[in-house]
């Protein structure tokens, strides 16, 4: 408890916002990530430069509690995240993962995790994942919740396994949904360590790419969880809140994989324009679809706590569109470079695999048209 | 983007002085003219003296073969510069893709729609139970049917997200859609409002196809009690088919009437008499408060809480508070709109020239249209003026057949022009039979009838047209 006497009370200092904020992360881009980029397709997780994104400020933008300015920059937090993916979307994948742990603490009421752990996870200090993927298709009757608990009275005892969770490692931090039976019976979210006993972490798959991204089967067998690590009970109204800004945070990893496509597509100009104009979806056309999805992202990023069902389908649907819009670059970036973009190493097949990862990854496209269909019953 | 680059005759390659080429030991920002001349292309592996300048590259190219306009797209078109879009799939929707079609055989026309675009009777909505006709069987033509015979590109299943009229073009979930003219048939919700309780977000709102047949998904599992907020006329037709299909129903309304804004109150009491006997409980005054679930299974089962404090078990709540049109993707894109969007009468165009609105979503002179035969008249409007002909849309009062199998009831409310000019006279009555009319100043400017005196209505119609256009 000595971490909360320590932190108490501390206003946080202002980080670092606006141009002053991107450029640092040019520079880290630049310096410290583009070197490794093809690395981290491969399978290289790159904590280092995490951390440097987080002592930039990246991760604390949309968190009021953290950023000195006391707002909800999702925006900044989106550009960021944008500006990342443009070189290597694994790393702008992994700061949604993080901003999105942040964004747990900063919803609930846990006074507690807010004072002792946040400053850490915002400061990349602490890495850690989502692990809602599981959670989220339940939620949206897509599967059955794949974590059970058994309440006592200082904690849950959590068992269950889940398949594929990113940014994880040794004493990385995931929220957790889980099913308590017993007397009262309900889905409670908590925050868990993955170095707690019973935690067991297995690297079982290999995926085409994006193998850097600290992505495990996560095993849990009578892990306890304390009672001052739950972060929403009751469950429902705790996520309706932070649902747009969940969603919302993924969509800068398409519109950074966008703007990169556009740019290789622009690149050859010179070399194949005159060939390259009899394509489809050429880089002025994809540029226009670019800046429509950022404005109309950007509108929606100022009211995340908007309750109205209108509001939160378009969430959904501007999530969607990233989904679609970003395989729609990435085929293009292929036919407009031609055989230079088929190498082993050209940016973009890999754009072309980080692109069906945002229509696969949760909520994928199938399960948010699936959602804005209930929706439109409703 | 601005460092010299150098592109490979031979294979394409290019040379980038800011990146170098790292892997054959050129350091980044190492200057074209201080390469090695035993350097190779890494790609192709011809030497320096293969490499041209970028510029120089395309000037050989693209002002000998490069085409100056966009060559022609093997990609079937949404849309296009040249085309009507019309976004909506409801009657006004097809009506006008039809009407258009008639008038020009030629005209690319997209229709682009949320739903799946099938092609249903919307008034049948509130009489397919006492029918015994289920959601499916009220769908008359298939959207990729009614598109095919029409020859209408139909992008179902595509919600709009935006419209940039400077641009013209449409952001939807599916990417950005060009138009030419853009109709907006985008239909009206009702009503929502925010109750108390767990299960508020249960009620079920009933506009279209998709929540009618969510509705009867609900009232599969054999008899239920249902409770209807609202006694307009959606609320008292529903009301009227859920007991035809054995369902009990409590009906709760604000007003202390039924049909509280088109019926006078003599007419209103006859249907209330007509509706007891079959066991609709009509709460007048009175409307939800809160809604908790209520049994322990929870998927049906519900405690409703009423604003007079009484409380009520029930399987299912349907709101039913009224239309508001749907104006949302016009207002952020600037078009003037008031309730609904603004439409000139003469060609139903709206505030921006190359876009049209009709139906439940427009607003004409101050006034909404939420019935069949207004909507026709308009998309034909709609249709000549797209055709560079005119076909006005005229004010007519509202006929409005209310669709109570109990008692035949005929309204025309009077128009807002002459509500405050005027009163309700009650000319003859008899048991459930009921004629009324609305006098401005001595004549009669709208009617409400009921039972024997419905079969009125054809002739009173006309007389209350010629007053009408005598007095505008």
């Amino acid at each position: 408890m000595s971490a909360v006497t320590q932190t108490m009370n501390t206003t946080p200092s202002a980080a670092p916002e606006g141009e002053l904020l991107f450029n640092a992360i040019r520079d880290i881009v630049r310096d410290k990530l583009a070197p490794l980029t093809v690395k981290i397709d491969q399978g290289y997780y790159p904590a280092e430069v995490l951390r440097a994104l987080g002592e930039a400020g990246a991760f604390r933008q949309h968190l009021a509690s953290q950023n000195g300015r006391g707002e909800y920059d999702l925006q900044a937090a989106l550009k960021a995240m944008d500006i990342v993916s443009q070189q290597c979307m694994s790393t702008g994948f992994m700061m949604w993962a993080q901003d999105v742990v942040c964004w747990y603490i900063e919803m609930s009421n846990n006074e507690h995790l807010k004072q002792t752990l946040l400053p850490k996870l915002a400061s990349g200090e602490a890495l850690g994942g989502t692990a809602l993927s599981n959670p989220m298709k339940y939620l949206a009757g897509i599967e059955p919740l794949l974590v059970s608990a058994v309440e006592t009275e200082e904690g849950f005892i959590l068992n269950g396994t889940l398949p594929w969770v990113s940014n994880l490692g040794p004493d990385h931090w995931f929220g957790s949904i889980f099913k308590v039976g017993g007397d009262n019976p309900r889905d409670v979210m908590a925050l868990v360590n993955t170095s707690w006993p019973g935690m067991e972490l297995k690297q079982l798959a290999k995926f085409c790419g994006m193998e850097g991204t600290g992505t495990y089967a996560l095993f849990l067998k009578d892990v306890f969880v304390p009672k001052n690590h739950v972060l929403g009970d009751p469950l429902i109204p705790y996520l309706k809140k932070m649902k747009a800004g969940f969603i919302l945070l993924q969509t800068g990893m398409a519109t950074g994989v966008i703007e990169s496509c556009i740019q290789l597509c622009e690149e050859v100009e010179p070399k194949l324009g005159h060939v390259n104009c009899y394509l489809d979806d050429r880089p002025d056309e994809l540029r226009v679809e670019l800046d429509d999805a950022r404005e109309a992202i950007a509108g929606l990023c100022e009211t995340p706590f908007n309750p109205d069902p209108d509001y939160i389908r378009t969430v959904l649907e501007a999530r969607l569109l990233g989904g679609e819009l970003v395989l729609k670059a990435a085929n293009s970036a292929m036919l407009h470079t031609g055989a230079n973009g088929y190498l082993f190493d050209a940016p973009a097949q890999r754009k072309l695999r980080e692109a069906y990862f945002v229509a696969i990854v949760t909520p994928a496209t199938k399960h948010l048209r699936k959602e804005i269909d209930a929706m439109a019953a409703a | 983007m601005n460092t010299p680059r150098w592109i490979c005759k031979t294979c394409g390659w290019i040379y980038d002085e800011s990146k170098g080429d790292p892997d054959s030991g050129l350091a980044p920002g190492t200057r074209f003219e201080d390469i090695p001349e035993d350097w190779s292309c890494p790609l192709c592996g011809v030497t320096k003296a293969d490499f041209i300048t970028l510029e120089e590259y395309a000037a050989q190219r693209g002002a000998s073969s490069g085409p100056k306009n966009r060559p022609p797209r093997a990609k079937g078109q949404v849309g296009g510069e040249d085309a009507v879009v019309i976004v909506g799939s409801g009657i006004a929707g097809w009506t006008v893709a039809e009407r258009l079609r008639a008038r020009d055989p030629e005209r690319a026309i997209t229709l682009i729609c949320a739903d799946d675009g099938c092609v249903y009777p919307k008034p049948a909505l509130s009489m397919a139970i006492g029918q015994g006709r289920g959601a499916d069987d009220l769908v008359e033509q298939s959207g990729s049917d009614k598109a095919a015979e029409l020859g209408v590109t139909l992008q179902a299943n595509t919600r709009v997200m935006g419209i940039k009229p400077a641009d013209k073009r449409l952001m939807t979930a599916k990417g950005n859609v060009k138009y030419g003219q853009l109709v907006l048939a985008l239909g009206a919700s009702q009503r929502r409002r925010a109750f108390e309780g767990e299960a508020a977000d249960d009620i079920l709102r009933v506009n279209d196809l998709a929540s009618y047949r969510k509705m009867r998904e609900r009232l599969e599992s054999g008899a239920q009690h249902v409770t209807l907020i609202g006694a307009g006329l959606i609320g008292v037709e529903f009301a009227e088919d859920l007991h035809a299909g054995g369902h009990r129903v409590t009906l709760l309304d604000l007003g202390e009437q039924l049909l509280g804004r088109l019926a006078p109150p003599p007419v209103a009491a006859r249907l209330l008499d007509a509706l007891k006997p079959q066991g609709i409980d009509f709460r007048p005054g009175v409307s939800l408060a809160a809604l908790e679930r209520g049994g322990a299974s929870d998927c049906a089962g519900y405690r409703a809480t009423l604003t007079d404090g009484a409380t009520l078990a029930t399987d299912l709540v349907i709101s039913a508070m009224g239309l508001v049109p749907n104006i949302e993707l016009a207002k952020k894109a600037g078009l003037t709109v008031n309730r609904g969007i603004h439409a000139d009468p003469a060609d139903m165009r709206s505030s921006d020239p190359h876009i049209f609105a009709l139906g439940d979503c427009a607003e004409v002179d101050g006034r909404s249209y939420f019935y069949i035969e207004p909507i026709k008249r308009q998309a034909e409007a709609v249709a000549a003026a797209i055709c560079g002909e005119s076909a006005p849309f005229e004010r007519r009062p509202t006929a409005i057949r209310v669709k109570t199998p109990s008692l035949a009831l005929n309204l025309c409310p009077p128009d807002l022009s002459v509500a405050d000019q005027g009163h309700w006279v009650l000319e003859s009555e008899n048991a459930t039979a009921c004629r009324m009319s609305f006098l401005a100043h001595g004549k009669p400017v709208g009617y409400a009838l009921s039972g024997a005196e419905a079969a009125q209505a054809g002739a009173l119609y006309e007389t209350v047209c010629t007053n009408m256009a005598a007095s505008s």
